[in-house]
């Protein structure tokens, strides 16, 4: 028995080979730059703003066929123009959802809302759909007034970004983790967690938010924990009524529900979009 | 004469400056860079898919992030050695895939350092996941490798041991309870493995 928990821990890199191999990747970092070139089946840089289509069309063929080496030096800085273009637009991307949940925590409706594009939507849970920056912010005082109040923790993390900007970089969707910490006075604190998938738009060179739609899975009293309390969604609001009813209907936590997926599998390109919902015998799905 | 060819020689070594590289030299350089901030960005994205099929109980759709000879370490559960073993174990530990009713085990993957190798075939992260379940609260720490084939990004090896795991309760409370035959065999023998 021992001889092969060995005999299988041997094949583990966990002493030599591991520090041997992050040693490398460190002078790299110093060096700035690696070794390889970027590989045919990634996506094509020939794309997006800040050039003419029809100048780029024929660099797409380029790109695909022909070695870097080919291609004339004008073609390659395009096509690399372009790539730090996406990489820059994910990163402004991470940046927006970022401060969206920096002014959310703290009440900052105004602000919030400002981040939406004019026919932006937002959907919390299942309280149905706001849509506009107007209808927006005033759906946002049902979660307490501008800049909170004494007593109020309204902490709504953005965390584990996955982000895919489209081709022409004009858009982009983003899944999210979204950690919640509640709190008002006289009442025990909450623990939350949900799934953000969003949309945002390019407006004249500036990234906003198209859609934002936090599927909440679970929530629970502080001190009681999962196993002892589940605290049920709100539902749409009586004072003041969503634009449209919720696009999904599902319980959370302790119903199990996933909320489908923007992008395709990162290593086997296939869709995640055929992915069964668990059943769910209080929503009547089989 | 010889003193000549020398310097000539070194000459010839000397790294060339900005100025004296060709356009295509200077462009292949910065294919590189930007290669490797792509690079970056998709090994990072690959544990975060990760973690949200966890997160679902997605067992199949998490076993094909892996390398057909990729290794997998966590819960101080063992070694396990393929993708096909990736699977098996997933669905034999934690049932079929998808989600379960009354069942919360949020894998939350934060906090990624990532290295790319000097070759861009390999790549290593360090990063974590917050776990928040019905069991409670655990801490895993990861240093998975990455390998790229044919242009994609996948685990090679995965290991993520418990730094910390407790009940409900809290962790001021509860000591960690990390079940298996393996975590201290795992210690001795890295410790061995390291002093060869």
């Amino acid at each position: 028995m021992r001889e092969r928990w060995l005999a299988h821990f041997a094949l583990s890199p966990c002493g030599r080979g591991r520090s041997a191999v992050r040693r490398g990747g460190r002078g790299v970092r110093r060096a700035s730059g690696c070794c390889c070139r970027r590989p045919l089946s990634q996506p094509s840089p020939a794309r997006g703003e800040g050039f003419k289509w029809q100048f780029l069309l024929p660099l797409l063929a380029l790109t695909v066929a022909v070695p870097a080496r080919a291609q004339s030096v004008e073609q390659r800085i395009a096509i690399y123009k372009h790539r730090v273009s996406l990489l820059e637009d994910q990163n402004a991307i991470e940046d927006l959802q970022a401060t969206y949940g920096y002014y959310f925590d703290k009440g900052l409706w105004d602000q919030a809302a400002a981040l939406f594009a004019p026919d932006g939507s937002f959907e919390y849970g299942q309280r149905g759909v706001y849509i506009g920056p107007a209808h927006i912010q005033r759906a946002m005082l049902l979660f307490g007034p501008q800049g909170l109040a004494a007593g109020h923790l309204n902490n709504h993390m953005m965390l584990q970004a996955v982000i895919t900007v489209a081709d022409d970089g004009m858009s982009a969707k983003a899944r999210w983790q979204g950690m919640i910490m509640l709190a008002q006075p006289g009442q025990n604190g909450v623990w939350g967690v949900g799934v953000y998938e969003n949309e945002y738009v390019k407006q004249k060179g500036v990234w906003k938010i198209a859609k934002l739609h936090f599927y909440v899975t679970a929530e629970t009293d502080y001190d009681l924990g999962w196993t002892k309390s589940a605290i049920p969604m709100e539902g749409p609001s009586a004072l003041f009524p969503p634009d449209k009813p919720p696009t999904e209907v599902y319980r959370a936590y302790p119903g199990v529900y996933i909320p489908p997926f923007d992008f395709k599998h990162p290593v086997t390109g296939k869709s995640l979009a055929d992915i069964p919902e668990p059943p769910d015998d209080v929503v009547g799905r089989k | 004469m010889k003193r000549a060819l020398l310097i000539v020689l070194a000459l010839a070594a000397a790294p060339a400056s900005a100025q004296d590289k060709t356009p295509e030299q200077r462009l292949d350089e910065l294919d590189k860079r930007i290669t490797r901030l792509e690079d970056l960005n998709q090994v990072e994205k690959v544990q975060r898919v990760y973690g949200y099929f966890v997160d679902k109980g997605q067992w199949t759709q998490l076993s094909e992030l892996f390398a057909d000879d990729a290794t997998l370490e966590i819960g101080g559960k063992g070694l396990f050695l393929g993708k096909k073993r990736v699977l098996e174990y997933m669905q034999t530990a934690f049932g079929k895939d998808g989600p379960k009713e009354g069942l919360l085990a949020n894998h939350m993957q934060f906090q990624p350092i990532v290295d790319i190798a000097p070759d861009g075939k390999t790549a290593w992260i360090r990063s974590r996941a917050f776990v928040m379940s019905v069991g409670g609260w655990g801490l895993p720490l990861y240093e998975d490798e990455f390998v790229k084939e044919d242009g994609v990004w996948k685990f090679k090896r995965e290991s993520g041991p418990f730094t910390m795991y407790s009940s409900w309760k809290g962790w001021g409370t509860t000591r960690s309870t990390i079940p298996g035959p393996t975590s201290s065999t795992r210690r001795r023998t890295c410790r061995r493995a390291r002093s060869i």
